[in-house]
């Protein structure tokens, strides 16, 4: 049973911008990347399942909930993380938190000890009792995904977590969604226009453009194999590709890359060979190098990437 | 991929931003701490932490603060206060710098005309079209997102065909798809021969764009060049790979009879190998694994990324 | 005794925890802002230097019906200092202050700083957080046009000799009391919101309220002085229009306002406040109506 899902949705606004547009998509428990849609499509979407927005056309659904009708009830069970700035400087996390759960339905006494516990997993500790103006961006980061989190909500919509961080915070905060997803079972959809992190916390994605629906599939599979081996050297790969197709095989050079075909990816279910192909192209690769004493820096498969999807066209591949 | 549509103009000698011994304080702050590089054409990313001094050193480099000590030259010409050298450089600041009333068309026109563009309806049009925003172009521009509001101010800072071009964190709000045509867009401008500096505090961005970097912190330069080599250079930190083949443990035996390899490790079914001696594990792999009669199905250089060289550098 | 059972070693589960509670709904949000409301006005769980205005103004409010009821022990029925219908009138000058310094606090913070995206993705809609906060404010002002006055009433009732014949005597005061301090603390509550809802910066928000307030008795005095606008002065000044609804609905006049002056139907007072509240939460309906999340 999906827990959010919605049909035909569309969004039309005064002044001819539509911001959704027949929008159909199932979306179950996990970790889910949200990407592509602009800025318009997305704080539409969002405000839509929230309840807070009549869509034009078309419905959707939360936790079997009619946001139609039910937008209250949805927003009892839903934790929110707004992508901007949201926080009173002169109040500190903890009274934030508490008041925020207070909010949410939680009785006063419950709420003082979820939000002493949330601050500690989103890694807050005395700094929460200073109030929030003196805070870094990490740690106002952390507040906004605690008050988020903080009513035990089923579903999590985090919009641009990792906004205004730095390489260190933006780590940390992915670890977090990661745990968040797997360890408090919760599902959490990340909104993220950073198709890296996308690849590294969602197991799913759902790919919106232009208002409408590009794809929606496990993450896994947009990151296929190309039935293709990257090979990375240290000097000029050339000599490496001649000695390759002088065996036989496909394998084109550039600068110190050379791309080998492997015949027999993806050939039916026989375990290890399943999935690396016959072992040939492989020992190729390694026997020729240390004819060459050649310097092997990397060896892997080649894959899809996100960002394929939104090169100019899209993909051909038909909406899952 | 050919160049971006508007080619350099005949004076085509390379331009190279040079910076000597730059700082900058406001009163005791240093924001800019004994800076000193050059910039050619190609692209280079800058790349800090939040509050590390990028934008205050793109803002000097481009002309539009005075350094407090130091000087920043365009090809010798110092950039500040000179408007020949205006002209040369484009400048995209990140802060909003447009006014919400004005069409894109319009804004892009004014700041042709600013800078002295013979034509400067026509140069607007060939800006907008550069970057996209064509369909977009005759409303006003309060009514952008932030992603259509970010690409007419770089239309804006290319219509008069500058020769060296400065982005204070261009991509912040655009989506997937704008973001891979603006990165195409400066890699053509790249090619056409263009000096192009641009600010991120986005790894993955300057990872995929920039043919070189340059790492400030807290107002100083930490590292600059291409983030493999810098890699390489950090010599008091060893270096991992990752393996997997069809015999890890076997691999793992004779990998630890070389003298390159510090340790390994099995876990995850995969091999982690360390070394101190980058360059030579990646000679000793291969014939290590021929040795052992195993194949090696999988290697991965675990940590060089800019995102290992970056936190490398923040805690030097 | 029982060996403990952790003597041989345990590790305690302290992962997240799901709450499978109570959740009050719309009603615990509500209580949640209006008890948060109440303790910013008064400054608890606060600096020493966020209480002094509130109670402050609390203690001057109360202060003269405690000495009206000191002299009435002492003096007995001789002298009268206040009277219930003109002490709201006396203690006027409090009123705007207090709004002014506690009032922006509700508010401003909440939209200068968007946090209202925060509140409404909650099950609070926008007629909740301004009820809630409306409720809050006008709570808080009776402490300043109830209390005082049911003070002064409690203390001449307990000070008189025979205190059951006096209940008998004053209780006919007593829903004048009431209904006039509910009617200044509604109507004031919500004036003074839509003034703060209305400013950048909390600042700005009680300078605003000052000058509403302040230009409007200053202006009134002027023009009922400068005599032939004795009709108009007291609608310009909120205070005196409260007054004046007060008189329509109780009676008694009280000398220094400019309501007496006025030789104006009293039921146009009660329009005009009609006016103001009605005009008060429109501009609170409009100003909350265009903040989305």
């Amino acid at each position: 049973m999906p827990l959010i899902s919605t049909r035909a949705l569309t969004k039309r606004y005064s002044g001819g911008v539509t911001a959704l547009d027949g929008l159909t998509v199932e979306i179950g428990e996990g970790i889910i990347g949200l990407v592509g849609a602009n800025g318009a499509g997305k704080s539409t979407l969002i405000k839509i399942l929230l309840g807070l927005l009549p869509a034009t056309e078309g419905e959707a659904t939360v936790l079997d909930l009619d946001t139609a009708t039910h937008g209250a009830r949805i927003r009892e069970l839903v934790g929110y993380m707004p992508e901007h700035d949201c926080l009173p400087p002169d109040v500190s996390a903890t009274e934030f938190v508490s008041h925020m759960a207070r909010v949410s339905g939680l009785p006063s006494g419950a709420a003082r000890e979820r939000t002493a516990d949330i601050l500690r997993h989103v890694g807050l500790y005395e700094e929460r009792y200073r109030p929030m103006g003196g805070y870094s961006t990490g740690m106002k980061q952390r507040v906004k995904l605690a008050q988020a989190l903080v009513h035990d909500p089923k579903v999590l919509l985090l919009d641009e977590p990792t906004n205004g961080l730095d390489p260190a915070g933006r780590d940390e905060m992915l670890a977090l969604i990661e745990r968040i997803g797997r360890d408090f079972g919760m599902t959490a959809i990340v909104a993220s226009h950073l198709l890296g992190e996308i690849e590294r916390v969602a197991d799913w994605l759902v790919a919106i453009d232009a208002g409408r629906l590009l794809r929606t599939a496990p993450l896994a599979s947009f990151t296929e194999r190309t039935g293709q081996l990257l090979v990375e050297t240290e000097e000029a790969a050339e000599p490496l590709a001649q000695r390759l197709v002088g065996r036989g095989m496909q394998a084109v050079a550039d600068g110190r890359t050379v791309i080998v075909d492997i015949a027999s990816a993806g050939e039916g279910d026989h375990g290890e060979y399943a999935v690396y192909g016959e072992y040939a192209v492989y020992d190729a690769v390694r026997d020729e190098s240390v004819a060459l004493n050649m310097a092997l820096v990397r060896i892997e498969h080649r894959r899809h990437q996100l960002e394929d999807l939104f090169r100019a066209g899209g993909t051909d591949a038909p909406v899952a | 991929m050919g160049g971006a549509g508007i080619p350099l103009s005949a004076d085509h000698r390379v331009s190279t931003l040079k910076l000597e011994a730059i700082s900058r304080w406001y009163g005791n702050i240093v924001a800019v701490n004994d800076v000193s590089f050059e910039v050619g054409p190609g692209i280079t990313g800058l790349l800090g932490p939040n509050g590390a001094g990028k934008t205050t050193l793109l803002h000097m480099m481009a002309g539009f603060l005075a350094p407090s000590a130091g000087a920043v030259r365009l090809d010798e010409t110092p950039t500040w206060r000179h408007a020949e050298v205006y002209r040369a450089i484009g400048f995209v600041p990140e802060r909003e710098a447009v006014y919400p009333f004005l069409t894109a068309r319009q804004f892009v026109a004014a700041s042709a005309r600013l800078q002295d563009v013979d034509d400067a309806d026509a140069a607007a049009s060939r800006a907008i079209e550069m970057v996209d925003l064509g369909n977009a172009a005759d409303r006003a521009i309060g009514g952008y997102s932030k992603g259509m509001r970010q690409r007419a101010k770089v239309a804006a800072a290319l219509v008069h065909d500058p020769k060296v071009l400065i982005l204070d964190e261009p991509f912040n709000g655009m989506d997937p798809r704008q973001r891979l045509h603006m990165m195409d867009l400066l890699r053509a401008m790249a090619a056409d021969g263009r000096t192009i500096l641009f600010s991120s505090h986005i790894l993955e961005e300057v990872e995929r764009l920039s043919d070189r970097v340059l790492v400030i912190i807290a107002g100083r330069l930490a590292a600059s060049g291409d983030f493999r080599k810098i890699r390489r250079l950090m010599t008091d930190r060893p270096h991992r790979f990752t393996l997997r083949s069809s015999d890890d443990r076997r691999l793992a035996r004779e990998l630890l009879a070389s003298a390159e390899v510090d340790a390994v490790e099995l876990r995850d079914g995969m091999l982690t190998v360390r070394t101190g001696d980058f360059g030579a594990l990646t000679r000793a792999v291969a014939p290590a694994a021929q040795r052992a009669g195993v194949s090696i199905l999988e290697m991965r250089p675990a940590d060089e990324s800019l995102e290992s060289v970056f936190s490398y550098l923040v805690r030097r | 005794m029982h060996p403990s059972p952790e003597a041989a070693g345990a590790i305690y589960d302290i992962g997240y925890r799901h709450y499978d509670g109570l959740r009050l709904g719309r009603r615990g949000a509500v209580t949640a802002v209006v008890g948060a409301g109440l303790r910013a006005i008064f400054g608890l769980g606060r600096s020493g230097r966020s209480k002094v205005i509130p109670w402050g103004a609390l203690i001057l409010a109360t202060m003269p019906a405690i000495v009206a009821v000191a002299i009435r022990v002492l003096a007995g029925d001789l002298i009268d200092l206040y009277g219930y219908d003109s002490y709201l009138w006396q203690i006027g000058a409090l009123l705007p202050i207090f709004v002014a310094a506690q009032a922006p606090e509700l508010v401003v913070n909440d939209i200068r700083h968007r946090v209202l995206p925060l509140y409404f993705s909650r099950p609070m809609s926008r007629f909740d957080y301004v009820a809630a906060k409306l409720g809050a404010l006008s709570l808080a002002l009776l402490s300043l046009t109830l209390l005082p006055v049911l003070v002064l009433f409690v203390g001449r009732v307990l000070a008189a000799e025979d205190v059951v014949g006096a209940i008998g005597d004053e209780a006919g005061a007593l829903p004048a009391i009431i209904g006039s301090g509910l009617l200044h603390g509604v109507v004031l509550a919500g004036l003074g919101l839509a003034i703060c809802s209305l400013a950048a910066r909390r600042a700005y928000a009680a300078g605003a309220v000052l000058a509403v307030f302040l230009i409007g008795s200053v202006v009134s005095e002027v023009l009922a002085e400068a005599g032939g606008f004795a009709d108009i002065a007291p609608f310009l000044s909120p205070l005196a229009i409260l007054d004046g609804t007060r008189q329509w609905l109780f009676g008694g006049s009280v000398a220094e306002s400019p309501v007496g002056a006025a030789d104006v139907p009293l039921a146009l007072f009660s329009l005009a406040t009609l006016v103001v509240t009605f005009g008060s939460w429109a501009v609170l309906a409009f100003r909350y109506r265009r903040i989305t999340v």
